[in-house]
């Protein structure tokens, strides 16, 4: 039994049983510059259903409030500060994607259509099987590992929000 | 007004706590998840409140995020009742500023309206476009630490605006931030009538009169944009209404008697270019004289 036991220890790690550690002691830890620039930050939210449910849900009600004039989800940042987030006027820019006025839409944020594409996978992802729902949070995972577009994408609206507060836009 | 000031100042302190909560979960979401979920939660907030709650436990926050929805929840309901109080408060407040000499009602009426007209468009004859300028009216009570509504009002002149898309950026800004109001929408639909795209223009007064039945201006707007889009009967309708609600209109008179005239009515349309010059606009009289349509 404790033979069958320490197989099956060893297939997780193979460094039990040999009594050696996993990293050489004295070694540094390899350091990978920008390891944090490639860290998935949507496929996990695609991979939980239950969270892409919620943000759908939180989106779609923004939504609805929106349009019938009440009051939705606040900025807190905006709310006490005035001063608009990066993510400020979103929704407002969403809504006229949704009404076909695009150039109103990316005047309003210019990223709305890469959120509503975010949206449209996150609608994906809630309606797929869950063999397929692996597949493609796997395949967005490696899409982001490799090409760190999130990170791109983030820090490019962080850029775009100071070009905004500043008023150069 | 008492119960006014109280609730803006409940709703002043909620907003603060509200930041103060999202500070406290942002900085525990970069610890936990890394700069680029922090940057996420920065500039998603519904993120961070999410998250929140997905951890609560985890990291002892259960009381926090409590504290936090129910102050978002209690300030989501409290603006739309301070607004309805407020709107229920205006009319005494002005009638009591009124009768104190501080003001006069007729000080809040729209300032003097530019209007710019297009004698040489449509096929008998040069269309004239009598616009309305952008109200400020009411702008100016809005609070609010970006004036977009200034930015493009500033953007008006001589009749039209300067740079339309730049305006209707700005007014989008302003909807979206809150200043939501009928004049704000009545003036993208302006900057959209100054691109040629008088569809857009006509929604957005739609919206307009929906928010307040009563504006005369958006009236007029509308039938100035069903104007360019030859539909002179609606145009007419929009004139007629707009005259119903502010019956010394002057724009509004000029505005139906070119509708009359391009429905082959120039009697009407006389009498409606004369009335327009008895409030004080006399351009469109003056042409008509010019080209033998009144005597």
């Amino acid at each position: 039994m404790q033979v069958l036991i320490t197989k099956i220890a060893e297939s997780y790690n193979p460094a039990y049983g040999h009594q050696k550690k996993t990293k050489a002691s004295g070694e540094p830890h390899q350091y990978r510059p920008g390891k944090w620039f490639c860290t998935p930050v949507l496929a996990p939210l695609l991979y939980n259903r239950w969270i892409s449910c919620i943000f759908a849900a939180f989106g779609v009600a923004q939504l609805v409030l929106l349009i019938t004039g009440l009051r939705g989800w606040q900025c807190p940042i905006r709310a006490f500060l005035g001063v608009i987030c990066p993510g400020c006027g979103m929704t407002t820019a969403m809504a006229l994607l949704l009404k076909g006025q695009w150039q109103p839409a990316v005047q309003t944020h210019a990223f709305a259509p890469v959120i509503l594409f975010v949206l449209i996978l996150m609608l994906v992802a809630i309606t797929l099987p869950a063999a397929y729902l692996t597949k493609f949070s796997g395949w967005v995972q490696r899409l982001e590992h490799k090409t760190g577009i999130t990170a791109i994408l983030l820090l490019s609206m962080v850029l775009y929000w100071l070009l905004r507060i500043f008023d150069f836009i | 007004m008492i119960m006014a000031m109280g609730m803006g100042i409940a709703l002043i302190v909620i907003n603060i706590m509200c930041f103060v909560f999202f500070i406290m979960v942002l900085v525990k979401l970069f610890k936990n998840e890394g700069a680029l979920k922090g940057i996420l939660g920065f500039f998603c907030s519904i993120y961070t409140f999410i998250w929140g709650w997905m951890r609560h436990k985890q990291l002892g926050m259960t009381k926090l995020m409590a504290t936090w929805s129910i102050l978002t929840v209690v300030g989501m309901v409290m603006v739309p009742v301070m607004g309805a109080s407020t709107a229920l408060m205006i009319p005494q407040y002005l009638q009591q500023m009124s009768d104190n000499g501080d003001i006069k009602l007729g000080n809040l009426e729209p300032a003097k309206k530019t209007h710019k007209i297009n004698w040489a468009k449509k096929k008998k004859m040069a269309k004239a476009a009598a616009k309305p300028g952008p109200n400020q009216s009411t702008n100016r009570r809005i609070d609010q630490t970006e004036d977009w509504s200034q930015k493009a009002l500033a953007l008006w002149q001589d009749g039209h605006y300067k740079d339309p898309n730049k305006a209707i950026s700005y007014w989008n800004h302003a909807i979206e931030s809150k200043q939501n109001t009928a004049i704000a929408y009545s003036n993208r639909g302006l900057a959209y009538h100054d691109l040629g795209q008088y569809q857009m223009a006509v929604n957005d007064y739609n919206q307009a009169i929906t928010m307040d039945p009563g504006y005369a201006t958006a009236y007029n707007n509308r039938g100035n944009s069903y104007y360019e889009l030859s539909d002179y009967q609606m145009a007419l309708n929009d004139f007629n209404q707009s005259l119903k609600l502010k019956p010394k209109y002057a724009k509004a008179h000029l505005n139906r008697g070119l509708a009359f005239y391009q429905m082959n009515n120039n009697g009407q349309a006389c009498n409606d270019f004369q009335k327009s010059c008895d409030q004080g606009d006399c351009d469109g009289i003056k042409w008509a004289m010019k080209n033998g349509i009144c005597n």
